[in-house]
């Protein structure tokens, strides 16, 4: 007892205890703010929960991580944070708060299934360098890659709004990053077979006029598995869609009937490219589809003469396919092309809807004598034989398969384009074309919209105000520590007294 | 205790310059959000007030530190602090006092700043827009200044316990703050290294965002974390600051 009573040694007790005392909070608070940080929950506030995920989003990512069970989705944000460009910080505004709810609600029993990094692509080359090499990541529009292994899908800028003339009116984030998750998270790629037998085009030949290998590059590294395939008396069923690009020859009855089997009965989804100056064989089955397409040429005006090898489309309508074209303004290059459009005479169908989806330009027009050896006739838009311009050149015929207690359901959709130079290598790596044919792809197989979730509304902000209005506010503004100073100056007076 | 250091407060002068400066400085912030939206500007997706709220930083820097600094140190210098302990009073008790009076004058003036949007719809009249009193996102953003004050105050008072000099406690409460506040964005934007990846440290940093803690306050969102956060943290500096209170006495 009597060391205790020395005053040199009591002081070195009391100190190694308020040491110890430090030491042993700091472990506690660590300790409980990492539990706290693995174990959270997110409640939203607000009336409409408008900042949270909606219940469909939430049940596709419950699925997703009961079957991922094992990789986890990656989602690399390329866009950079550094930025003084205000559409750069805008999107930013928009994905970063949508992607912290995806994260949180990725995460099960303290185990993540959607994990989140940002790639600075001027800051980390390494990084932004492997993102080109595995997932082709070349786009300056690409916002994010979502990645599982090796499936991964793109988003760009133009998926994530809908516009209307180039001011953003709805955010569409939350249906386009679910679509792209469950895209990833899928075990099996979609097959799209392209026919072959009629001299169509071939997805693995890189002739440069006539090959569509880029398409089909394209194609496989969105996931999907492309095959030729000849068409015997039924459409293999793991068909998501076929495409006839461009055939010379006459489809047989007995084909023809094979895809009116599969576009009707199996709710099938054929994309076809016909060139003019072919006899493909498909009219009867187009006009049951509501859709005409007369051998005709398009012939346009440029300048110093006419054209007729390659048309400039830019015009089109505002249609989910269509529509991110018009908003950045992009053309889309044809070879030559023959008209595509509505079949105005087609027999009265309520359940089948048809639409144009591009025009070519008010300079141009369906010349019937193309084949008419005599240049002057063939060149020179005769009013009472041709058809003046603007003219589709592709439309779009869906089917519902019925109606049940008011739930229309999904049918057979069918895509006619009057050029294969849409997937021609030549062709293809125009931005456009890419678009273009990708937009269809995605669309004919419901990838961005199998998500029944609602775009997110744009709402802005702004006062009319005057400098009048802002120099009242000043004033009232003022009052407020006016009031405080003067309370102040009371008590000091009371307390002076 | 605690009504004591407020009545303390309510009868001085530095207590009325403090308020009317930040009155004065938040309303000419709130009148610059203000402006931004006018004509000439292009729209904005964000209210006025979520603007206002997103510059708490600004008046905690300066307002924090001017607020405690003087709460213990000032104590000590002048030797009042032995002065107290002899009495029944226990440093917890001192430390928990001097936090509430400051915490509680803090949430006031930001309380007081809530007039702000309705001096301006009144001021507008009809070209107002009644978004202006948004509630969601003014409760949402006054939340958050509570929640994250109670960890701010902490920090000067823990401050002004380290040192008897009022000054240098103002500064070590001012670069403290500042380490919090900032130091979470600005190390995730660090890149360590091109290809180096520190998952584990990458997550504490994001643990530690407090503008994103303010954004999702602001949108109405309510996580755990931050709350945990603020809180626990709360907690510690105040024990600490109670050991250092009994070491120096």
């Amino acid at each position: 007892m009597a060391r205790f009573e020395d005053f040199r040694e009591i002081r070195w007790i009391k100190l190694g205890n308020r040491l110890a005392q430090v030491a042993l909070s700091l472990l506690l608070a660590l300790g409980l703010n990492y539990l706290a940080a693995i174990h959270f929950t997110r409640t939203d506030l607000t009336r409409e929960h408008q900042h949270s995920l909606s219940p469909e989003t939430l049940a596709h990512l419950e699925e997703i991580m009961r079957a991922a069970q094992t990789e986890p989705i990656t989602l690399y944000v390329t866009l950079p944070r550094e930025t003084d460009n205000k559409e750069v910080a805008e999107v930013l505004k928009d994905i970063d708060p949508l992607l912290r709810e995806f994260e949180f609600a990725g995460r099960k029993d303290g185990k993540k299934f959607i994990t989140l990094e940002n790639v600075d692509i001027f800051q980390q080359r390494t990084k932004a360098q492997e993102l080109r090499e595995r997932y082709h990541v070349t786009d300056t529009l690409t916002v994010m890659v979502v990645a599982r292994g090796d499936r991964y899908r793109q988003i760009s800028v133009k998926d994530l709004y809908e516009q209307k003339d180039g001011v953003p009116t709805a955010f569409l984030g939350e249906r386009v990053i679910a679509s792209a998750l469950l895209d990833v998270a899928e075990q099996q790629n979609q097959k799209i077979y392209f026919l072959q037998g009629h001299g169509e085009m071939k997805p693995d030949d890189v002739n440069p006029m006539d090959g569509a290998s880029a398409a089909r590059n394209a194609l496989q590294q969105r996931n999907f598995t492309v095959e030729a395939l000849t068409l015997a008396d039924k459409v293999p069923e793991d068909a998501a869609m076929l495409v006839i690009a461009g055939p010379q020859a006459t489809y047989l009855p007995k084909e023809v009937e094979a895809l009116r089997r599969y576009l009707e009965d199996r709710q099938g989804r054929i994309l076809a490219l016909i060139d003019p100056r072919t006899d493909h064989g498909l009219s009867q089955l187009l006009y049951e589809w509501g859709i005409y397409s007369d051998d005709r040429l398009i012939m346009e005006m440029i300048q110093g003469g006419v054209s007729a090898d390659n048309l400039t489309i830019l015009t089109f309508a505002d249609h989910p396919i269509t529509r991110a074209l018009a908003d950045y303004q992009f053309s889309v290059q044809l070879g030559p092309t023959r008209p595509a459009r509505r079949d105005e005479g087609a027999p009265l169908d309520e359940r089948l809807v048809v639409r144009d989806l591009m025009l070519s330009s008010p300079h141009s027009w369906a010349e019937l004598d193309f084949r008419d050896s005599s240049k002057t006739a063939a060149q020179s838009f005769d009013p009472a034989r041709d058809i003046q311009g603007p003219i589709p050149v592709a439309a779009l015929a869906e089917r519902s398969a019925g109606s049940q207690i008011g739930i229309s359901l999904r049918g057979g959709r069918m895509l006619l384009v009057g050029s294969s130079g849409l997937i021609a290598n030549r062709t293809f790596s125009v931005p456009g074309n890419q678009w273009l044919f990708l937009n269809m792809v995605n669309w004919m197989l419901d990838k961005n919209s199998r998500l029944n979730v609602p775009p997110k509304a744009i709402r802005t902000f702004s006062l009319p105000l005057a400098k009048d209005d802002l120099r009242r506010v000043g004033l009232y503004f003022v009052l407020l520590p006016a009031f405080v100073a003067l309370t102040g100056v009371i008590v000091f007076w009371i307390r002076r007294r | 205790m605690t009504r004591n250091e407020l009545r303390a407060l309510w009868i001085a002068p530095s207590t009325y310059v403090a308020a009317v400066l930040f009155l004065i400085i938040m309303g000419a912030l709130y009148l610059l959000a203000l402006e931004e939206t006018g004509p000439g500007h292009a729209p904005k997706m964000e209210l006025p007030s979520t603007v206002f709220f997103k510059m708490f930083w600004l008046p905690v820097f300066f307002m924090v530190p001017m607020l405690t600094m003087r709460s213990i140190a000032e104590e000590r210098r002048l030797g009042t602090l032995e002065a107290l302990m002899t009495t029944p009073i226990s440093a917890g008790s001192l430390v928990a006092s001097k936090f509430t009076a400051a915490y509680l004058f803090y949430c006031m003036l930001w309380v007081l700043t809530l007039i702000f949007p309705i001096l301006a719809n009144m001021a507008l009249g009809a070209r107002g827009d009644p978004r202006l009193l948004d509630w969601p996102s003014l409760m949402g953003g006054l939340c958050f200044v509570a929640v994250s004050g109670s960890l701010f105050v902490a920090i000067g008072i823990f401050a002004s316990s380290m040192t008897r000099t009022t000054l240098v406690a103002g500064m070590l409460s001012f670069s403290l703050l500042f380490i919090v506040i900032l130091s979470g964005g600005l190390l995730t934007r660090l890149t360590f290294g091109d290809g180096i990846d520190l998952p584990f440290f990458a997550e504490a940093l994001e643990y530690l965002k407090t503008f994103q803690h303010q954004e999702d306050f602001g949108r109405g969102i309510i996580d755990s974390r931050p709350f945990f956060f603020y809180f626990t943290n709360t907690l510690l500096l105040l024990g600490l600051t109670t050991l250092i209170v009994e070491s120096k006495t």
